[in-house]
């Protein structure tokens, strides 16, 4: 080996070390790990007014395997908008029952899921004919 | 006092050890690793709390991370293909995630960002195998106190508490020599001796547990 490449190769070990210590020092090795969004939920309903609301069975399934929460929003044929609040979390893939506040009539149910990490799914959507029991 | 003298105990057992390094005259084979490091610390919260009612805390996956690895190698001479050395250094990271929080059955609300800081000083043993002249396989064990600093931004505010914890560690570093320095990385196991972990922010406890050990893994040069 020349005396010039054993200069490079020294130079190149400098930067690399130096690079190194600066990345190491302040941080720089920010990992963002994986996460995927869930899917969209899945809604079915008996379209039947109870009296704590309309039923709405939904099931959601998240890759990762977090829990969700739901969002719901009700459309009226009218045009009149209803949102409701997320929802506490339920587990990924298991099937449960939320009661929406809705009158009789036609509506359009629309939800969205969102995981522990905050990302958030598709909105998925019903259409529905609230009636009596 | 007895809370004292441990991190007392691990400021003390580095100096004795380089002394008694120094005497045997093999200080000659000193190295240096400078690292990344991740720590994936298996740490989940999950606190039950009386605030606007039953209010439930548990914390996300972690979702970012950052860390380094500073550590001193001595032990052996150049020339031995085998020999046990021992190493000492101090090892950071930070992970942040989200603290969600909910009413269990009613509502949840945005989530909270949260970090949590690692500050570890390791002290232990390997055993250095050299093998072809240029690859180093080197199985180690330590034992190291912990400083694990979580923050909790709820509004403008951040809430912070910092209980010290002992931890040991088991793993596997591979040194491949380069010249004058060599790439060395390596895999190990840490395992928290307490499981529970207990935060005090303000006046609310947040309780957290580990889930098993949690891997560490790390990347860099040795000189």
């Amino acid at each position: 080996m020349t005396n010039r490449q054993k200069i490079s190769l020294g130079k190149w070990y400098l930067r690399a070390t130096a690079l190194l210590l600066i990345a190491t020092l302040f941080g720089c090795a920010k990992l963002p790990l994986e996460n995927t969004a869930p899917d969209a939920p899945v809604m079915t309903s008996d379209n039947i007014l109870y009296p704590a609301g309309v039923e709405i069975r939904v099931t959601v399934e998240d890759l990762d395997g977090d829990m969700v929460a739901l969002e719901f929003q009700a459309t009226r044929s009218t045009g009149e908008v209803q949102h409701f609040f997320w929802t506490s979390f339920i587990a990924s893939g298991k099937e449960d029952a939320f009661y929406l506040d809705l009158s009789l009539g036609q509506w359009t149910i629309m939800a969205r899921a969102k995981d522990e990490l905050a990302e958030i799914s598709d909105y998925s959507s019903m259409d529905l004919t609230v009636v009596s029991p | 006092m007895r809370r004292r003298l441990i991190p007392i105990l691990f400021l003390v057992l580095p100096l004795i050890t380089i002394v008694v390094d120094d005497a045997e005259g093999a200080s000659d084979n000193t190295r240096i690793l400078l690292a990344v490091d991740v720590f994936d610390l298996r740490l989940d919260f999950d606190t039950t709390l009386d605030i606007l009612g039953e209010t439930r805390f548990f914390s996300s996956r972690t979702n970012k991370y950052a860390g380094g690895r500073f550590m001193v190698h001595g032990g052996g001479t150049p020339e031995k293909t085998f020999f046990i050395g021992h190493f000492m250094g101090v090892v950071w990271g930070r992970s942040s995630f989200l603290m969600n929080w909910e009413n269990p059955g009613l509502q949840s609300f945005e989530p909270l960002d949260s970090t949590l800081s690692t500050f570890a000083f390791p002290i232990g043993l390997d055993v250095n195998l050299k093998v072809g002249g240029f690859l180093t396989i080197s199985p180690y064990a330590s034992a190291k106190m912990m400083w694990l600093h979580l923050k909790v931004e709820i509004g403008d505010e951040d809430f912070s508490d910092t209980p010290l914890k002992l931890g040991f560690d088991l793993g596997c570093k591979v040194s491949v020599k380069l010249g004058g320095v060599s790439i060395a990385g390596g895999a190990g196991l840490t395992h928290i001796l307490n499981e529970d972990i207990d935060f005090e922010l303000d006046d609310v406890t947040f309780n957290s547990r580990t889930a098993g050990s949690s891997p560490e893994y790390f990347l860099g040069v040795e000189f």
